[in-house]
């Protein structure tokens, strides 16, 4: 049974994991999204869940490290500097396969940047940002009923592929408050988790558990070497590829123009697709809803056909390069980017009209 | 596993360890190194204590973790210098289970500073065992926060100079000062009876966290011979000399 | 109202901080959700909490609400008259402008829209307490559009003033002068 409650974004996060049976939440302060670590705290204590305040966001993801050797459904939830800071176990994460949840509250960069929503990390997010290369699958929500449903898709997703999974929102999709169903979403079965860390004398068969992120200096069974390990990872990616692709189109089945955007600038592009039907424009929007896994081959047929595109994004560019791959230089790419914001300081944001504009200007 | 208690108990006379892998496989040190010795006194404790099926170890980066494929208790080998941080994780998720770090020098105290840190700050639950060579042994002997004053490492070629590189950490003690440490202590293997007494730190370390009472640790000197360019023997000679003086070893708290 | 837009409502809530534009939406929001499928709520403000310039945009609809950010509403609340001329850039042609008096500048012409002057700033503190303005303009802003049944706000009054007694008098008080003031102006 469905719960209608008035939720912000940052807690709705809250709620999904609730709601997924997530079992802990390690986290550190940083705005945009204080609500998300605020709501554990208040929220999963009682409920005989695990809140811990760590001493940074390294501490933070090493923790989801243990938690997730040990079996626990866990996560973390940051902002793009705290996003930089736990590059480097994220890929012991994925090394180790253990799968865990980190959501991404976007705000401006570089550097400290700014403490207000922008969509600057979409590259070291999509392309596995710390040592060695490696793919998460990404979720980009565009709402807070969609916080609420991919956190707990991302947890069935990690569970699934042993891999951690990124939620990427933003410091607008943080801070707004939308009417949403809460309720357990179940995506069916998933295997035992007899890999996990319990002490021998839990494990069923009594043998002991060795978990490590370091497969090239000691091979882990069933693989032999690194190589042999390495096929495995690059298996496992190519099947996420395979199966994992979800995107959205809305209004593109006739369109000459297509808006490409995700998040929040992608229910600005999908208010201006309105506008621009209102007034017998043909204009569509491809929302991709995996940022990884892409949707190269739905945006590459469309450029086939003869569709334009306008790439609607809160940073300097970035989702651009992964739209011109798809194109393959077939059709034009516009841009309506950070530097498009209605005011020149960090409050500013992408505004309908704007994007409507270059809408205009390009049809 | 589920031998009854006589047979462990008569098991454990000589030979190695039960939880040891037969053979212990790739025990992967030079001759002289003292880490296996500070593995064994860890695995006749969890034996003795009989907590090694509910023992989860975490393990950092460094010489110290090459026991992960010796030893047939559950172990997670974690990022360099984040032991604590998962440990912490796996503690507060499972109450019930006999959660400890094993960690070096360099792991625990230089990269690993934040989570040793914030671990003690919040008086975990879980017991550390550090071993302290005065270097980095598995990268080839630089200088560690417990190199001494004068030693010669592979940068510090001039030996340490307290201008440059500044005074040696004592982990011991620092751990002791943390409200949140309710045992700390150094041992040292270099003797029969050291060997005793270090056992005996590690087993009230354990203790203290099956009493749920606190953060608990113990460091543990540890010779090596081919980064220190000196013999086994040599080795515990410089322990006795020029080491001990330097970090004392006793029960600093508890 | 309801009419000329059909389900949809909207609505942007200018001030500064600490002048209750955040709390003002919020009431409204939940009050709305009893009555309508989508609602949303997005601040904007600064990073200090009293005196920056503050923003709210509240949408309640039947239908999918396709962004929860807009460049311009049906109706603008302005909690400080000073703000007017910056805000009126987004006002839809046909909407209604409420904004509060006092700091109001002269030399104002409105356009396709209508402007309706509220002394909110006046009457609170005629009432004993400046901080009860946000109350009054939101039932200014009921009272002339009817977008949400008085009683909703009044149940989500009681809510958030459940162990407040007095606090939720006032505020119950200044709503209903509110609405006085915007049914008054409508008819």
């Amino acid at each position: 049974m469905a719960e209608r409650m008035f939720v912000q974004g940052n807690e709705a996060v809250g709620w999904g994991a609730l709601y997924a049976g997530c079992d802990g939440f390690f986290g550190y302060p940083i705005t945009p999204q204080n609500e998300v670590t605020q709501w554990f705290a208040s929220e999963f204590p009682k409920r005989g869940k695990v809140f811990l305040q760590s001493q940074s966001e390294v501490g933070s993801i090493n923790m989801l490290y243990g938690g997730a050797a040990a079996g626990f459904r866990v996560m973390t939830s940051t902002s793009s500097p705290g996003w930089g800071l736990m590059q480097e176990t994220i890929s012991h994460c994925v090394a180790a396969e253990l799968p865990c949840i980190i959501v991404l509250v976007q705000r401006g960069g570089p550097g400290a940047g700014s403490i207000r929503h922008a969509q600057m990390d979409y590259i070291s997010v999509t392309r596995g940002g710390g040592q060695g290369g490696y793919k998460n699958i990404v979720l980009a929500p565009a709402s807070v009923q969609e916080i609420h449903d991919l956190v707990q898709l991302a947890f069935y997703l990690a569970d699934k592929y042993r891999n951690p999974t990124i939620v990427l929102a933003d410091g607008i999709l943080g801070q707004v408050s939308e009417s949403v169903d809460v309720k357990t979403i179940d995506f069916g079965p998933l295997n035992e988790k007899d890999w996990a860390l319990r002490g021998i004398g839990k494990q069923k068969d009594g043998k002991c558990r060795l978990i490590n992120s370091a497969a090239g200096v000691l091979p882990v069974p069933p693989y032999p070497n690194y190589i042999s390990w390495l096929r495995h990872m690059d298996e496992k990616y190519k099947q996420m590829e395979a199966d994992e692709l979800r995107y959205e189109t809305y209004k593109a089945e006739d369109a000459e123009l297509i808006l490409i955007a995700y998040g929040y600038t992608a229910r600005v592009s999908k208010e201006t697709v309105n506008m621009a039907r209102l007034q017998g424009l043909k204009v569509g929007l491809i929302r991709p809803i995996t940022a990884w896994p892409f949707p190269y081959d739905i945006i590459r047929e469309k450029a086939i056909q003869g569709c334009k595109f306008l790439v609607v994004v809160d940073s300097l560019g970035l989702l651009i390069e992964d739209v011109k791959i798809a194109v393959e230089s077939r059709a034009d790419v516009g841009l309506v980017s950070i530097l498009d914001r209605h005011l020149p300081t960090d409050g500013g944001m992408i505004m309908p009209g704007r994007v409507f504009e270059e809408v205009k200007r390009l049809i | 596993m589920k031998n009854d208690e006589n047979t462990r108990k008569k098991e454990l006379v000589c030979g190695n360890p039960r939880i040891w892998k037969d053979p212990p496989g790739a025990m992967m040190y030079c001759s002289g190194c003292q880490h296996p010795v500070i593995h064994r006194i860890i695995s006749e404790v969890l034996e003795e204590m009989d907590i090694y099926e509910e023992a989860i170890c975490i393990l950092g980066v460094g010489c110290h973790a090459f026991i992960q494929v010796s030893w047939s208790i559950d172990t997670l080998s974690c990022a360099h210098g984040r032991a604590l941080d998962s440990a912490t994780a796996i503690k507060r998720l499972n109450p019930d289970a006999i959660v400890f770090t094993v960690q070096g020098d360099g792991d625990c105290l230089a990269i690993g500073a934040g989570a040793f840190i914030g671990a003690m700050t919040r008086g975990e639950r879980i017991t550390t065992i550090m071993y302290n060579n005065t270097n980095y042994g598995t990268t080839g002997g630089q200088l560690a926060p417990t190199t001494l004053i004068g030693q010669k490492t592979t940068t510090t070629p001039l030996g340490r100079n307290p201008k440059l590189e500044g005074y040696p950490v004592r982990a011991a003690e620092l751990a002791a000062d943390f409200e949140g440490t309710v045992y700390s202590a150094r041992g040292s293997v270099n003797s029969p009876a050291n060997y005793k007494r270090a056992k005996k730190y590690i087993k009230k370390a354990f203790q203290k966290q099956i009493d749920g009472l606190g953060y608990s640790f113990v460091e543990v000197l540890s010779a090596c011979p081919p980064n220190w360019h000196l013999s086994p023997v040599d080795c515990i000679k410089r322990i006795e000399e020029e080491i001990i003086p330097e970090f004392p070893l006793s029960e600093i708290k508890g | 109202m309801e009419e000329k837009f059909g389900s949809r409502n909207d609505v942007i809530m200018a001030g500064l901080g600490g002048m209750g534009v955040l709390s003002a939406g919020k009431i409204l929001s939940l009050a709305a959700l009893k009555k309508y499928r989508y609602v949303s709520w997005l601040p904007s403000y600064g990073v200090e909490k009293r005196g920056g310039l503050c923003e709210c945009t509240v949408i309640f609809s039947n239908e999918e609400i396709a962004s929860p950010i807009i460049d311009r509403a049906q109706s603008l609340i302005i909690f400080e008259g000073s703000q007017l001329k910056a805000f009126e850039p987004r006002i839809l042609s046909g909407g209604i402008i409420l904004a509060e008096s006092s700091g109001m500048e002269d030399g104002r012409e409105a356009r396709d829209y209508k402007i309706i002057e509220v002394p909110g700033l006046e009457i609170a503190v005629s009432m004993g307490m400046g901080q009860i303005n946000n109350l009054i303009l939101l039932g200014s802003y009921v009272g002339v559009t009817d977008a949400v049944p008085p009683e909703l706000i009044e149940e989500e009054l009681e809510i958030r003033y459940k162990t407040r007694k007095e606090v939720l008098k006032r505020n119950q008080e200044a709503f209903r002068r509110g609405i006085e003031l915007g049914r008054t102006v409508e008819g």
